[in-house]
């Protein structure tokens, strides 16, 4: 498992630096596509080797999560070079999230009845939706992609001890890769549309969330919790105004340690009395 | 004379086909598995040091055995992939989880036999094992436990069957070779004939 952690941030590191060199003086337009590419590289490697199903017949849930990562890559680069904003976007992104949903939670819902399979995928829908709109409309830049960093590694731990250590790897991979990506461009600053690569995120990390919570049973209170760091980009978003003399690092500081905050009382709420194996 | 030669033959056959049908509804007895009295065990090596036993508690199924004919012997088990039980409920929850069983998207683990060999006492019981998806076929040891009348005036018959699977072969290869591929299942069957 750790293999695929450093296969997935060397990967990520090596791509996001030479598609640095490609979108060199190319601005905006050319280098977010390339960004988001180098993290879905850098993911998808890992995901091979993490990742034993692929036995068809029959599907698997897990399997459907490299599709969702080309679903994600297919939509950021659309609304990067389409502009997607507004009414627009927000179609797209409702109609995005209802397909994967639908697709994710398909082994589920044939099983249920109409009344309670729509009430399922409305509300997954609903919070997915939520969850997008408060992360977009908070701070930008830097601090939006931290909190994604918190929020894959945070739930990473959580669907690892109370449910799949596979998802929770894959999770873990997931924060690695954006992690490698960010180090880098916190180094290079290179110009980059972070709206379109926060939703280009939230797709997969949302993606393997759900499907860790629907067929890993992990515990719904702490799930809820982890649903609660966008929040923080709120608080910090009102600390910022007040104390306006601190350092950017100071910055990331505080809140990655406001971040781990609902990752400690998820983590408190799931925690094993013994040893699993 | 004639006539009464020919109604009395005709009656012979009546009485030799019925006597035929009873006798054959008397050999092949069909049991209903009692759910409250059987159970699927599994033992998993866990580090080499020990073996770990967990069970499925819902199983349920038909099976028949035929006295004149015992290789007609049919059985067609069902069991409840959620039910499975490890003496620990985190790990239980880990087990159904898609690592392992991805029980909510495969919910039921079904036996269908295709041969028996062997007679009223015991055999080899070969059918095709669905789990995960995924079916292969598997052969198990049958031996009776024991059969006769019950207290409420019914007539149960019990079987142990034991056979062993390796997890791969059904898509379960999370966390190989770490945690053992090969397990051993016995599956405890106790069945009401059915009247």
């Amino acid at each position: 498992m750790a293999s695929a952690l450093v296969i997935s941030f060397v990967i990520t590191l090596v791509l996001v630096t030479g598609f640095g060199f490609v979108a060199r003086n190319k601005g905006l337009f050319t280098a977010t596509p390339l960004n988001m590419l180098a993290i879905s590289i850098g993911f998808s490697s890992a995901y091979f080797i993490v990742y034993p199903g692929f036995s068809f017949p029959p599907v698997e849930v897990g399997d459907y999560i490299f599709i969702v990562i080309l679903l994600a890559l297919a939509f950021a680069l659309l609304s990067n070079h389409y502009s997607l904003t507004g009414k627009v976007a927000l179609i797209g992104q409702i109609a995005l999230v209802t397909v994967i949903s639908l697709v994710l939670l398909f082994p589920l819902i044939i099983r249920q009845t109409l009344v309670s399979a729509l009430v399922d995928i409305t509300l997954t829908v609903s919070i997915w939706m939520i969850f997008w709109k408060a992360m977009e409309r908070q701070v930008r830049d830097h601090q939006n992609v931290m909190l994604i960093i918190i929020f894959s590694a945070g739930n990473a731990v959580i669907v690892a001890v109370d449910g799949s250590l596979l998802f929770g790897v894959l999770l873990a991979v997931l924060a690695v890769s954006t992690g490698a990506w960010w180090l880098m461009q916190l180094w290079t600053q290179q110009p980059v549309n972070y709206q379109v690569v926060t939703g280009f995120l939230l797709i997969p990390v949302v993606s393997l969330v759900l499907v860790a919570h629907h067929y890993s049973e992990i515990n719904i209170f702490a799930i809820v919790v982890l649903l609660l760091i966008p929040v923080i980009g709120f608080i910090e978003a009102l600390l910022q105004k007040t104390h306006t003399q601190l350092s950017a690092w100071v910055q990331y500081c505080r809140l990655a340690l406001l971040g781990s905050l609902p990752v400690l009382v998820a983590l408190w709420l799931v925690w094993p009395d013994e040893s699993l194996y | 004379m004639e006539q009464a030669q020919s109604i009395s033959s005709k009656l012979t056959l009546v009485f030799l086909v019925l006597t035929g049908v009873y006798a054959q509804a008397v050999f092949s007895e069909e049991y209903k598995v009692d759910p409250g009295h059987s159970s699927a065990q599994f033992s998993a090596g866990h580090l080499g040091f020990s073996l770990l036993i967990g069970r499925f508690n819902k199983v349920e199924g038909t099976f028949s055995i035929d006295a004149k004919k015992p290789d007609t012997g049919k059985a067609a088990i069902t069991i409840d992939a959620a039910s499975i039980d490890s003496n620990h409920e985190k790990r239980d929850k880990h087990l159904r989880s898609p690592d392992f069983l991805n029980a909510k998207q495969f919910p039921k683990i079904t036996f269908e036999s295709t041969e028996f060999k062997g007679n009223r006492k015991g055999g080899t019981l070969k059918g095709k094992m669905t789990l995960k998806g995924v079916t292969r076929p598997v052969s198990f040891t049958i031996k009776q436990i024991g059969e006769g009348k019950d207290p409420w005036g019914g007539y149960r018959n019990g079987y142990r069957a034991t056979g062993k699977i390796k997890r791969s072969d059904f898509g379960m290869k999370f966390s190989l070779p770490k945690v053992r591929d090969e397990l051993v299942l016995e599956i405890n069957i106790e069945g009401v004939r059915k009247k």
